[in-house]
């Protein structure tokens, strides 16, 4: 029995060259941690690579070069069942696009990452399912198809399904690019609830600032680079705020 | 209350002129001291200053109550963060009286000067009306000396303008960070007014941010526009004997 690390997520070196034709150098490199728990935002423009780097640390791709280590274990490395077992136990997904099944109804589709494996489940996957519906509001929208529901709460089904392994890690891509912006405030307000409240840890990546305000930890993309990472918040922000209010 | 909120989050009360809980005395010094000021009493920054005056005329519409119940009204209707104290209510009040905008309720009961309620006039109604048509403008100032210290940054160094830029946007997400979980402590029954001054805080560092990365992608442009360079100009009297 090892005691958990408090380093959730480390990138070491984490290299992507995709080679269609033309070389092109998606990641260069990029060294990153975050800790259990923590909230952190990935934020670049178009083409910084952000999802590519999202889809390394998710293991959806694998890296030229370099690593992605998750609680310890070289992930980089895993293949086949190995691979489908780590990400079923660790990683939750949030897409831009939702990505929900449209044949299937909300509760459907937030049981469907767990169907195969329902047998093998020690609990209600559909009670379940209806829990999360609950805690992201639309419980009452559990038989309606992702066409009867508007993107907010699509996406919300979405988190919804994110949640259903009880991951450790949820990793959204631009979860707010599809929908207006108080539903994208909604959305955001969850996940930082998944943090807080779920002790969950949660990396997004975005090119908004609205989005990226809402995490704990900003790392900057530039040309497939970090080029640089800030801590959010603080007592001299908190006073800055303040004077900006006309309140200090 | 948001007012514990600020408190124990920042440690410090915003300041005010006088104490909420102001001695006769201090009311009546601050009484003739305002009434030969002649001025209204502004209590607010950007978007163009707004004044007690306004605000109680307002308030009367609302219901013709006396000075102590408009203090409590301006809390319900603004938030909180507008509190200004008594002392300013009444000399405002007398003012509007002077100037025929309101009128003293025929004596109630209760005669304490505190006491007095108000109604609004004929002329009061229109003055407020006239307020509520003039739109405000806001004033852009605010960012003007980050964009001096942007600009000299290409003119002298020593710090690279990519870096000055990357400062600001670090501070400007974490003060938008603070604000996202102050509106999200925020209760949208009951503080409303407060939670989408908040969202408005929000809305101009995102603008902000937007124009930080407008800059940033127009750095290498910058970068190749010519030097600026004095060029000196001979003062004074042209020297005798150049004429001709």
């Amino acid at each position: 029995m090892s005691e958990p690390t408090e380093t959730m997520i480390i990138a070491e070196g984490l290299t992507k060259i995709y080679t269609d034709g033309t070389e092109v150098r998606a990641l260069d490199g990029v060294d990153l941690s975050v800790e259990r728990g923590e909230f952190v935002a990935i934020m670049g423009p178009s083409g910084s690579g952000k999802s590519t780097l999202l889809n390394l640390i998710g293991t959806l791709d694998v890296p030229t070069a370099g690593h992605v280590i998750v609680e310890g274990v070289d992930v980089s490395t895993l293949q086949g069942n190995a691979l489908a077992d780590f990400r079923r136990a660790k990683i939750g997904f949030v897409f831009q696009l939702f990505n929900l099944v449209p044949i299937l109804s909300a509760v459907e589709n937030v049981m469907l990452p767990l169907i195969p494996y329902r047998r093998q489940c020690k609990f209600d996957l559909e009670g379940r399912a209806r829990e999360l519906l609950d805690a992201v509001g639309l419980v009452e929208r559990a038989s309606h198809l992702p066409s009867q529901l508007s993107g907010g709460e699509q996406q919300r089904v979405a988190v919804a399904r994110a949640l259903v392994n009880e991951p450790a890690i949820v990793l959204a891509d631009e979860p707010t690019g599809n929908v207006d912006t108080r539903a994208g405030d909604e959305v955001m307000e969850l996940l930082r609830q998944v943090c807080d409240d779920g002790g969950r840890t949660v990396v997004v990546v975005t090119h908004s600032p609205r989005v990226a305000a809402f995490a704990d930890r900003v790392y900057f993309l530039k040309d497939g680079a970090i080029v640089d990472q800030t801590r959010l918040g603080g007592e001299r922000s908190l006073e800055a705020v303040w004077a900006r209010l006309g309140l200090a | 209350m948001i007012r514990n909120k600020k408190k124990g989050r920042l440690g410090v009360k915003p300041r005010w002129p006088f104490s909420l809980d102001d001695s006769i005395l201090d009311k009546i010094v601050y009484l003739v001291y305002n009434y030969f000021q002649e001025t209204d009493t502004q209590y607010i920054f950007s978007g163009g200053a707004m004044t007690v005056k306004h605000t109680l005329l307002a308030l009367l519409n609302h219901t013709s109550t006396h000075g102590y119940e408009l203090r409590g009204l301006m809390e319900a209707a603004l938030g909180d963060h507008w509190v200004i104290n008594t002392g300013q209510i009444y000399s405002t009040l007398s003012r509007l009286e002077r100037d025929g905008l309101v009128v003293r309720q025929p004596a109630s009961v209760d005669e304490a000067a505190e006491r007095t309620a108000y109604e609004l006039t004929q002329d009061g109604r229109a003055e407020l009306e006239h307020w509520y048509h003039e739109p405000l403008s806001r004033d852009y100032r605010l960012r003007d000396a980050f964009h001096a210290k942007l600009m000299l940054s290409f003119f002298s160094g020593p710090v690279p303008p990519g870096e000055v830029l990357q400062a600001q946007r670090r501070e400007l997400l974490s003060e938008m960070h603070e604000l996202t979980s102050m509106r999200a402590e925020a209760d949208p029954a009951r503080e409303l007014p407060w939670l989408l001054l908040l969202e408005g805080a929000i809305m101009h560092l995102e603008a902000d941010l937007r124009w930080l990365d407008m800059c940033q992608a127009r750095l290498n442009e910058l970068r190749q526009m010519p030097t600026p360079r004095h060029i000196s100009r001979p003062r004074g009297r042209p020297p005798t004997g150049e004429t001709s």
